[in-house]
């Protein structure tokens, strides 16, 4: 019954984009009274992508075993929460709610722009949406069919995998990824339309920023989720370890960030536009690049789904998208560019173009670390892992160039600035920063590189607060809108990350602890007391859990064992969070017959830091995607268009 | 196609002629991209299964030969306490990259008094004698390491590419082969979990 009404929902939503995805071709070259039927087509997917999850979602809650997917991650005795959640906690299930994803932005985009349905740029915009539906439904039909049943249905399952049951965020951080990942396909089909028409006016990507900006949004939520999650869980006390999935989901958020920025060019001097849209297709290919490392297998990772069938498809696609978009820009590439040219290094254009310099660096840098291994296989038939060093080595120069950009940037006029007017302005950010410096130092902080991630960061801190100030000064509440001080309230949060990166990288230490039951051990200033350890047998989970004191507070940190699958030795971690350091404890192994324990004691700074800055980057992203002042669409229709443009395409200095 | 999309405003250029570009770099980048598809392509991918060996849960083959310190292991003589067999080479860079995690991992076992687990390298290549000599006295470690001149050990486990861990229980039994780098957390928490399981 499920497996009938999932399969049922996958074959409409795969036949409904197919033709839609025709249907909307007609309409844009001969036809355009096709454009109503083409929303029809687009329902169909919403429709039939609902069906299979809703499907899944009830094979998933009345324990269908029948279903393999079932099956293989659900359980009886996982709670409701998890059971829900269990669609994304495998191969099948989470390419089920990427193709619903994917059809609520489909929906949505035909929705928003139905109004202009009948330009070709939409209908083609419309054609590669559903062209990527086609492509995800067909692998739901093929090699990752969630739907399979088994022929002897087994009494119960073993639940996901252990670590992802075990915390709440489980439920939140892959669907807001994702709702992340899969919004930049509309960016992307706007950026394929406006080279198919060969019109890459600004008003196109204006409309696009926005969606580019929420599509970014979610992925950066969900990237410091997942690095919440990682810290919180996983029991190693690591937020960041430059794995290979974390590299997949670090990738397009790079080239997307670049591309946020560089847009405000294209608007306001009509500059950059290619590289714009060449920006647009490369973070849509690397979502699909790292979802092809992250389930082919071909690369080791703590994240990796590790299922075969399915890398060849991504690898294909990965391809075409590629082919496409390079195809197409070379087609049109030059006839595209921008008529004019950038006057001045030393203006907010040149220090956008700056920023994405850095930027394309820094994915360049992460790829290369991430697919170097492989080329290095290949070529020489030898075994190589590219670890921590690599990357940090190789970003850290990067981090504090972006740092400086981020300082300067916001104070630059667009097209010219005087060394004058730049040294008035940066006046006090710069005195911010020398009073972070010294005040760093006196609280302790040592090493070259952290001190001046800490003065760059105020300095920085001090460029974004004084644009804050300024639009707050003259607009009272309504100066937080908007792109430009919702941006530096972007800016505050990557700020506070990356002083919490830096302290916690620099300072972080940690030792073992080899405790009987009763004795103390200091570290770091901290007393650690064991008390000692029982057992306890929860509903699904056997813990082996452990009574530390740190500085007179209990802790538990724990030993688990799942029952369901019979995975043991999975640390359970106890962490109190705070804003200055976080003492992290884990009991390493059970005790042994003198009833000692290991007790592993990890003490990081400024590590909650990173979650602040991430609610802080929220924030921001809500607050400037709100408009600052009402202004006219960019793609309304106007019969003047000339005078009307002028002011904002001829941009006097701010 | 509509004429009365404003925005789109026409491009006109009047300066210098320009040279066309893009098919070139466009070009570049499909060179680039091609290359990087046929090694993904082709990529054998890594064993992410750790557990792939058809000697897991049967007898461990017989490990034996001279250490460097000139004494002679012999695995069955260790029945009765776990061990850890990390084969290895000092030319292999993964192979030292994981030096200080064994060094790590060893050092928390030598505090325990009782269940100590029992740390053995094997070197593939036997020329590598005197580099292994060195490499330990420079990076520490103080473990028995096994250097046999046949290497009769690497064809019975079947290791073609170090590193390789492997962990015998106190039965001599294959427990766990881990393919690639480890560390002393991986290890810990994966011997604790297999002795919670006997």
């Amino acid at each position: 019954m499920n497996a009938a009404l999932g399969l049922a929902g996958v074959t409409l939503a795969f036949g409904a984009s197919v033709l839609g995805g025709i249907n909307y071709v007609v309409a844009a070259r001969r036809r355009p009274a096709l454009v109503r039927a083409g929303r029809v087509y687009v329902w169909l997917v919403l429709a039939g992508s609902a069906l299979s999850v809703g499907a899944m979602e009830r094979a998933l809650i009345t324990r269908d075993f029948s279903l393999a997917y079932v099956a293989e991650v659900g359980s009886s005795r996982t709670p409701a929460l998890f059971n829900v959640a269990a669609l994304w906690s495998s191969l099948e299930g989470s390419i089920l709610l990427w193709g619903l994803i994917l059809a609520v932005y489909t929906a949505l985009v035909a929705a928003r722009f139905r109004r202009r349905a009948d330009d070709a740029l939409v209908s083609w915009a419309m054609v590669v949406m559903l062209a990527v539906c086609a492509f995800f439904f067909l692998l739901m039909l093929g090699p990752a069919n969630p739907f399979r049943t088994l022929d002897v249905v087994p009494a119960d399952g073993p639940g996901p995998n252990p670590l992802l049951q075990n915390h709440l965020l489980m439920a939140f951080h892959p669907p807001i990824l994702y709702l992340g990942y899969v919004g930049f396909t509309v960016p992307f089909a706007f950026a394929i339309a406006a080279l198919v028409t060969g019109r890459v006016g600004e008003g196109w990507l204006v409309e696009t920023r926005r969606w580019t900006l929420f599509a970014w949004g979610f992925l950066t939520v969900g990237i410091i989720l997942g690095a919440w999650w990682a810290y919180e869980v996983t029991g190693w006390g690591g937020y960041w370890g430059w794995d290979p999935v974390e590299n997949a989901s670090l990738l397009p958020w790079l080239t997307g960030t670049a591309f946020i920025h560089s847009v405000m060019v294209q608007e306001r001097r009509g500059l950059l536009r290619v590289w714009n849209l060449s920006l647009l297709c490369a973070t849509f290919s690397l979502t699909i690049l790292g979802t092809f490392l992250t389930r082919s297998g071909v690369i080791n990772s703590v994240h990796a789904f590790a299922e075969g069938q399915i890398g060849p498809w991504f690898l294909s696609f990965f391809g075409v998208v590629v082919a496409v978009s390079l195809g197409l820009i070379a087609w049109r590439g030059d006839r595209l560019r921008a008529p004019g040219t950038m006057d001045s290094a030393v203006s907010r254009e040149g220090a956008f173009l700056a920023n994405n310099v850095l930027f394309a660096v820094f994915a360049f840098v992460v790829l290369l670390g991430t697919v170097f291994p492989l080329v290095v296989e290949a070529l020489r038939d030898e075994r190589l892992s590219v670890g921590r060093p690599f990357f940090d080595t190789m970003t850290m120069p990067l981090g504090l160039a972006m740092l400086t950009l981020m300082a300067i940037a916001p104070v630059l006029p667009w097209r010219k600035a005087s060394g004058e007017l730049l040294s008035q302005r940066l006046w006090w950010p710069a005195w911010i920063g020398a009073a972070t410096v010294v005040t760093a130092v006196v609280l302790g902080a040592t090493g070259w590189a952290p001190v001046a991630a800490f003065g760059l960061g105020g300095f920085a801190a001090g460029a974004a607060g004084r644009q804050l100030v300024l639009a707050t000064r003259r607009q009272g509440v309504r100066g937080l809108l908007g792109r430009t001080n919702g941006g530096m309230i972007v800016h505050l949060g990557v700020i506070v990350i990356a002083v919490a990166f830096a302290a916690a990288q620099a300072y972080e230490t940690s030792t073992e602890l080899e405790l009987r039951p009763g004795q103390s051990g200091t570290f770091d200033g901290h007393t650690v007391l064991y008390e000692g350890s029982e057992l306890v047998t929860l509903e699904q989970v056997t813990e082996l859990r452990a009574r530390v004191r740190v500085d007179g507070e209990l802790r538990e940190p724990a030993l688990q064992t799942f029952r369901a699958s019979g995975a043991s030795g999975i640390l359970k971690p106890s962490v109190k969070p705070t804003l200055t350091r976080n003492v992290y404890v884990t009991i390493q192994q059970r005790p042994g017959a003198d009833g000692a324990a290991v007790i592993k004691v990890l003490v990081t700074p400024l590590v909650s830091w990173l979650w602040v800055g991430g609610g802080i980057m929220a924030l921001g992203t809500v607050l400037a995607a709100f408009p600052g002042r009402r202004r006219r669409r960019p793609t309304d229709p106007t019969s003047s268009p000339v005078p009307d443009m002028a002011p904002s395409l001829e941009q006097v200095p701010s | 196609m509509s004429a009365d999309l404003a925005p789109d405003e026409p491009v006109v250029y009047d300066g210098p002629p320009r040279r066309r570009v893009a098919p070139w770099i466009s070009l570049a980048v499909a060179l680039v991209v091609a290359g990087l598809v046929v090694v993904l392509a082709t990529g054998k991918g890594e064993e992410v299964d750790a557990a792939a060996t058809p000697l897991l849960g049967r007898p461990a083959p017989v490990v034996e030969g001279p250490t460097l310190d000139g004494r002679t292991f012999r695995l069955a003589d260790r029945r009765g306490s776990w061990v850890v067999l990390n084969f290895f080479s000092p030319s292999c860079v993964p192979c030292v990259e994981e030096h200080p995690e064994l060094v790590a991992f060893a050092t928390s076992q030598a505090r325990l008094t009782t269940g100590r687990v029992e740390l053995v390298s094997l070197l593939s290549n036997f020329q590598e004698l005197d580099d292994t000599r060195r490499f330990f006295a420079d990076n520490g470690g103080s473990w028995p390491v096994v250097a046999e001149p046949t290497g009769k050990a690497f064809v019975d486990f079947g290791v073609a590419r170090v590193p390789e861990t492997w962990i015998i229980d106190p039965a001599g039994i294959v427990r766990q082969r881990i393919i690639s780098t480890v560390t002393a957390d991986v290890l810990l928490t994966l011997l604790n979990a297999l002795r919670s399981r006997t």
